[in-house]
C-alpha cells in the first residue's frame, strides 16, 4: 500500500521541486522525504524485526527444545536398551532355568518310576517268597506230623511182639537171647522218645499261644517243686531268687523252665553237692533270667549247637534226653520275642534267657 | 442177642494182632469180627455188599475204631452209623495214634461215644483194653439190639 501511495506523492511534487528549489533544499526535502519515509516505514521495520527477534527467540527455543527432546530421546534409548538387554538376559536365565528345572523334573519322573517299578518288583518278590514260605512251613509241618505218627505204627509193632516173646516165649530164650530182646526193646523206647519230642515239636509249631501276666517265681518255684520229686534232685541245693513278672503263655513258659531246670538238675547231679540257682532282673527294657548249675558243663566251641533239634552235646549212655528239650525251649522264647544262649566252663553252666519287659505283640 | 461183642476196624495187621491179643487176654470168650478198612467196616454194620448175609442181624455191642483207614476213613466210617436211625445208638470207640486236638474234637463232635490213644508199650495196650473192655462190655449196659 505505501508502495501505491509513493509515486503519485513524488510525481506531484518532482517537477516543482525540481524547478523551484534549490539543490539544498532539494536535498533537504529529499532528506526530508526519506526521514518521513523512514518514519512511516519503521514501524513496519520495527514490527518485523520484532517479529523476527521473536521468531528467532522461538526457533532457539524450539531447537533448544528439540535438542532437550533429542537428549532425552537417547537417554530413553539407552535406558530402554539397557532395560531391553536386562529383561533379555532375565529372560534367558530364566528359560535357562526352565529348561534346568525340566530337566530335573525329567529325571525326578524317571526316578520315580525306576523306584515304583523296584518297588513293584520288591513286593513281588517278597510275596513270592512269602507264599514259598508259608508252603515249606506247611509241608515241613505236615511232614514231621506224618512222620512222628507214621513211626510209631512200626515201633508199636517192635515194641509189641518183643513183649509177646518177653511173656510168651521166655522159657525158650538163652541168656543171649533175653540180651539181644533187651537191646531191642532199649533202642524202641530210644525211638518212642525221639517221636515223643518230635511231636512235641511240631505239635508247638502249630499252637496258638495266649498271652497274659505270668508270675515267673510261682512257675518256676512250682516247676522245681514237681522236678525235685525225681530221685536225681533229691540232694539238690536249689534257690530261686525274686523274678519279674512278664507278659507271654503260660504253659509254654512253664516248659521252658521245665527244660532248663531239669537240664541243671541232670548235669549238677554227678556233683557231691549239686547246686541250682535261679535268678531274673529286668534291664534295659528286657527281663533276663539264669538258670545257674555246678554241673559238668559243656564244650562253648558247640554252644550254638545246644539249641538244634536232636543236638546233643553228651554221650547217649552218660545222660538221658533225646535233644530237643533245648531246641523247644529256643523256639518258645523266640515266639516270645526273646533270647535264650548260654555259658559253661568247668565249674558249670548258666542258661540265660530274656524276654521283651512288655511285649505289645508276638511274632507268631 | 448180638452175635458179636466187639467190631475192630483195624486196617494195620500188627495192630490189629495185638489188640485181638490183648482182648483174649481181658476176656478170652469174646467174640471179635475184624474189619481191615471203612469199607467193610460199613458193610459188617450194615449188612450190605460182602456183608449181605448180615442184613437184618443185630449190631455188634461195641465198635472199635481207628481213624486211618483206606478206601473211607475212620472219621466217614463214624459219620455215617450216626448219621443212620437204625445205628446211631451203636456205641463207638475210637483207638487210634492220634493224640491231636483236631482229631479228637472232631471224633466227639461225629459222635464218638469215647476216644482212646493207642500205647507204644504193649503191656499198656493189654492194661487199656483190659479196662475197655471191662467198662464198655461188663460195667456199661450196650444198647438193646
Amino acid at each position: 500500500m505505501a508502495t501505491a501511495a509513493e509515486p503519485e506523492t513524488l510525481a506531484a511534487v518532482s517537477p516543482a521541486a525540481l524547478a523551484l528549489c534549490s539543490r539544498r533544499s532539494r536535498a533537504r526535502h529529499a532528506m526530508d522525504l526519506l526521514f518521513r519515509l523512514l518514519a512511516r516505514l519503521s514501524p513496519r521495520v520495527a514490527k518485523l524485526i520484532e517479529h523476527d527477534t521473536a521468531l528467532a527467540a522461538e526457533l532457539e527455543e524450539r531447537r533448544n527444545a528439540e535438542a532437550a527432546l533429542r537428549a532425552a530421546y537417547g537417554e530413553l534409548e539407552t535406558r530402554v536398551a539397557e532395560r531391553t538387554r536386562e529383561v533379555t538376559q532375565a529372560n534367558e536365565q530364566l528359560q535357562q532355568e526352565i529348561q534346568d528345572r525340566r530337566r530335573t523334573e525329567q529325571s525326578l519322573r524317571y526316578s520315580e518310576t525306576l523306584l515304583r517299578r523296584l518297588h513293584e518288583d520288591l513286593e513281588d518278590h517278597i510275596a513270592e517268597r512269602t507264599s514259598e514260605l508259608t508252603r515249606t512251613i506247611a509241608e515241613l509241618e505236615a511232614f514231621s506230623y506224618s512222620i512222628s505218627h507214621d513211626l510209631r505204627a512200626p515201633l508199636r509193632a517192635i515194641n509189641g511182639f518183643a513183649a509177646i516173646l518177653r511173656e510168651e516165649h521166655a522159657d525158650r530164650l538163652d541168656a543171649d537171647g533175653d540180651a539181644l530182646l533187651m537191646k531191642i526193646e532199649t533202642n524202641a523206647a530210644k525211638m518212642a522218645q525221639l517221636i515223643d519230642g518230635l511231636l512235641d515239636f511240631s505239635r508247638l509249631a502249630r499252637a496258638e499261644s495266649v498271652s497274659a501276666e505270668v508270675d515267673m517265681a510261682a512257675l518256676a518255684r512250682g516247676v522245681a517243686l514237681e522236678l525235685a520229686g525225681d530221685e536225681r534232685s533229691r540232694t539238690v541245693e536249689l534257690t530261686i531268687g525274686e523274678l519279674p513278672r512278664v507278659v507271654g503263655d503260660e504253659p509254654m513258659l512253664r516248659q521252658v523252665w521245665a527244660n532248663l531246670i531239669s537240664n541243671a538238675l541232670k548235669f549238677s547231679a554227678p556233683r557231691a553237692t549239686p547246686c541250682v540257682a535261679i535268678t531274673g532282673e529286668a534291664r534295659d527294657g528286657e527281663v533276663v533270667f539264669h538258670v545257674r548249675d555246678n554241673g559238668v558243663g559243656f564244650d562253648m566251641t558247640y554252644a550254638e549247637k545246644l539249641f538244634g533239634v536232636f543236638n546233643r552235646l553228651h554221650r547217649a549212655d552218660e545222660f538221658p534226653g533225646v535233644g530237643v528239650g533245648l531246641a523247644l525251649t529256643r523256639r518258645i522264647v523266640l515266639r516270645h520275642g526273646g533270647r535264650i544262649w548260654a555259658e559253661s566252663n568247668e565249674e558249670g553252666t548258666v542258661f540265660h534267657f530274656a524276654l521283651p519287659a512288655a511285649p505289645a505283640r508276638r511274632a507268631a | 442177642m448180638s452175635d458179636i461183642d466187639v467190631l475192630l476196624v483195624e486196617d494195620n495187621p500188627d495192630d490189629a494182632e495185638f489188640t485181638l491179643r490183648a482182648l483174649r487176654k481181658a476176656n478170652v470168650a469174646l467174640r471179635v469180627a475184624l474189619a481191615e478198612d471203612g469199607v467193610q467196616a460199613l458193610e459188617f454194620v450194615f449188612g450190605t455188599g460182602a456183608h449181605a448175609q448180615r442184613a437184618g442181624a443185630a449190631l455188634p455191642r461195641v465198635v472199635l475204631l481207628d481213624l486211618k483207614l483206606p478206601k473211607v476213613d475212620g472219621l466217614e466210617v463214624l459219620r455215617r452209623i450216626k448219621s443212620d436211625p437204625r445205628t446211631r445208638a451203636l456205641p463207638i470207640v475210637v483207638l487210634t495214634s492220634s493224640r491231636e486236638r483236631r482229631d479228637i474234637q472232631a471224633c466227639y463232635l461225629g459222635g464218638a461215644n469215647s476216644y482212646i490213644v493207642k500205647p507204644v508199650e504193649y503191656a499198656e495196650l493189654i492194661a487199656k483194653l483190659g479196662d475197655l473192655v471191662r467198662y464198655w462190655l461188663q460195667l456199661n449196659e450196650t444198647p438193646p439190639p
